[in-house]
């Protein structure tokens, strides 16, 4: 994918994708 | 690029702006926490922008695409931690020290560590002392990227452009504080995110876009592609030390070092409501990380574009900290460039002034307030306040000008030992009862010095195959736990009040 080996791929977009769905999960559950 | 009267009037302009808006914000200062934790009433975006804005240091514009430069894609890791760590210091640091700074009128990180650890005098003056210390050494840092782009861009000399800059900052800084500080980081940080969402595919494009990019440094080292280089030590090429183990370091080192920053994590006693540590985690990842993403590729397509011949970087030892203003000036027409010099500027500035303010309110709040002169008044503590950031602003600067070598090393060691001293006491003080008073107090000494031990054989007698900090990181963590371990608690009534335990939301 672009150019990239797919492991690089996956890892430069997985990773980011996988710490927003954790901070939006932090989210949902925050006790106001 | 040279003096046209359109560079200089907009660099005019923009330090203008900056002043103004250090005027305004002077005319809300009445109290000591107004000019210190801007009365505790900032909005969700400005406290979001402030978070992101001082955790991304001077150099991260510049050197981030410099080191895209040099590294290829096994450094893009940088670009997730420094997000993780602005979320990581919201979240698992301010959620908790907000709720408690809420009941006790927190005004510095201080604070805290002299509530929760049950004393008034040791604990405070030694962070307080660190603080000082490590800040000042990490402002003089920031100067570099000051020079960079005044003197490339404007033909200014490094002395100048560096007076230049650091005046402008401590001005505003003293008139407002840090109102001033959280509205230039939203005025400046809006500038940084749609300049570069506007240049960057600009950049990329110029390139022949990603793919082609990525063909050409996979043909300069095929190594470049991947997610990090082989691990050996000594590293299989000088540009290849982002090993799988150092990353492990790397990760650590930004991911916490950063996120316990005293200037980083002092800006969540400003928020104004408690809500906003709902989402501002999870904002301040995203907006960080799309925008460093695209700073970090416009290195790569730099590299690209030097590759194909259709790009020179100038002839310097740091030239790959030119790639990113090379690569505007390449793909932009040239009647804009004054205002991309402007982005790079503000975010040097950006963090400039939240370490001018954590300096000054360490000294005037807890030095001189809580410690040489109780009774003294909130105007003559603000006083102090600036006067400690005058001294600190020119003393640095004076010394960036002409850096001994005494100091580059510093420098370097800046946030490691941010690291080695803060991440334990506060990390620990919030999650584990157990800690105790003397556990902090020895655990930051032992951080301290072995960092500067550490630290200084990495640099002058052997490499590590690890970031140096780690391992005092590690030694202040383990004299913590011990010393902990071996004196007396600290009183359950105090570890309530302060909401110490093993959760991070409310206990009902």
């Amino acid at each position: 994918m672009f150019g990239l080996p797919l492991n690089t791929f996956l890892g430069v977009t997985l990773i980011p994708i996988t710490i927003m769905l954790a901070l939006t999960i932090w989210a949902l559950r925050f006790k106001e | 690029m040279g003096n046209s009267i359109i560079n200089i009037a907009v660099i005019i302009a923009y330090f203008l702006a900056l002043l103004l808006i250090g005027y305004a914000a002077s005319r809300k200062i009445k109290s000591t926490s107004d000019f210190i934790v801007g009365g505790r009433e900032l909005n969700f975006w400005v406290f979001v922008l402030l978070i992101i804005s001082s955790c991304a240091s001077g150099m991260s514009l510049l050197g981030s695409a410099g080191l895209g430069y040099k590294t290829g894609w096994p450094t893009i890791w940088e670009q997730m931690l420094v997000p993780l760590a602005c979320a990581l210091s919201i979240f698992l640091f301010g959620t908790k020290i907000y709720r408690v700074s809420q009941k006790k009128n927190f005004v510095t990180i201080q604070d805290y560590l002299s509530l929760r650890y049950n004393s008034t005098k040791s604990i405070r003056t030694l962070s307080s002392i660190i603080v000082i210390i490590v800040s000042t050494i990490y402002l003089s840092g920031q100067y570099t990227a000051i020079s960079i782009t005044m003197g490339w861009l404007f033909k200014m000399p490094h002395e100048y452009a560096l007076l230049l800059g650091a005046v402008i900052v401590m001005l505003y800084v003293i008139l407002g504080g840090l109102y001033a500080v959280a509205w230039t980081a939203l005025f400046q940080g809006i500038i940084i995110i749609v300049g570069v969402l506007v240049v960057a595919p600009f950049i990329i494009g110029n390139a022949g876009g990603l793919t082609h990019i990525n063909e050409n440094l996979a043909k300069i080292d095929p190594n470049m592609l991947a997610l990090a280089f082989p691990q050996a030590h000594p590293p299989v090429a000088p540009y290849a030390f982002a090993t799988p183990l150092y990353l492990v370091s790397f990760a650590i080192l930004l991911g916490l070092g950063l996120a316990s920053a005293p200037h980083v994590v002092s800006n969540s006693l400003s928020a104004k409501k408690y809500k906003y540590f709902k989402w501002a985690p999870l904002a301040a990842f995203g907006i960080y990380l799309v925008v460093f993403y695209l700073i970090k590729i416009s290195g790569y397509a730099a590299r690209s574009m030097v590759y194909d011949k259709t790009l020179t970087l100038p002839n310097v030892a740091n030239a790959a900290d030119y790639s990113f203003i090379a690569a505007i000036q390449m793909a932009m027409p040239e009647f804009i460039w004054p205002v991309f010099a402007i982005i790079v500027l503000s975010a040097v500035l950006t963090t400039t002034d939240s370490l001018m303010l954590r300096i000054g309110s360490s000294f005037s709040w807890d030095i001189y307030k809580n410690f040489l002169k109780p009774d003294a008044t909130d105007k003559q503590i603000n006083n102090v306040n600036r006067i400690v950031i005058v001294v600190a602003a020119l003393g640095t600067m004076i010394a960036a000008i002409k850096p001994p070598e005494l100091l580059a090393w510093l420098i370097w060691t800046g946030i490691g030992i941010m690291l080695s001293t803060f991440v334990a006491p506060i990390l620990f003080g919030l999650y584990w009862r157990r800690t105790t008073k003397e556990g902090a107090f020895w655990g930051m000494l032992s951080g301290l010095i072995s960092a500067l031990g550490f630290g200084y054989i990495a640099k002058f007698v052997t490499k590590f195959p690890v970031d140096f900090s780690i391992l005092s990181f590690t030694v202040s963590v383990v004299v913590l736990i011990v010393v902990s371990l071996c004196t007396k608690p600290v009183p359950d009534s105090i570890l309530d009040e302060t909401e110490t335990g093993f959760y991070i939301n409310k206990r009902s």
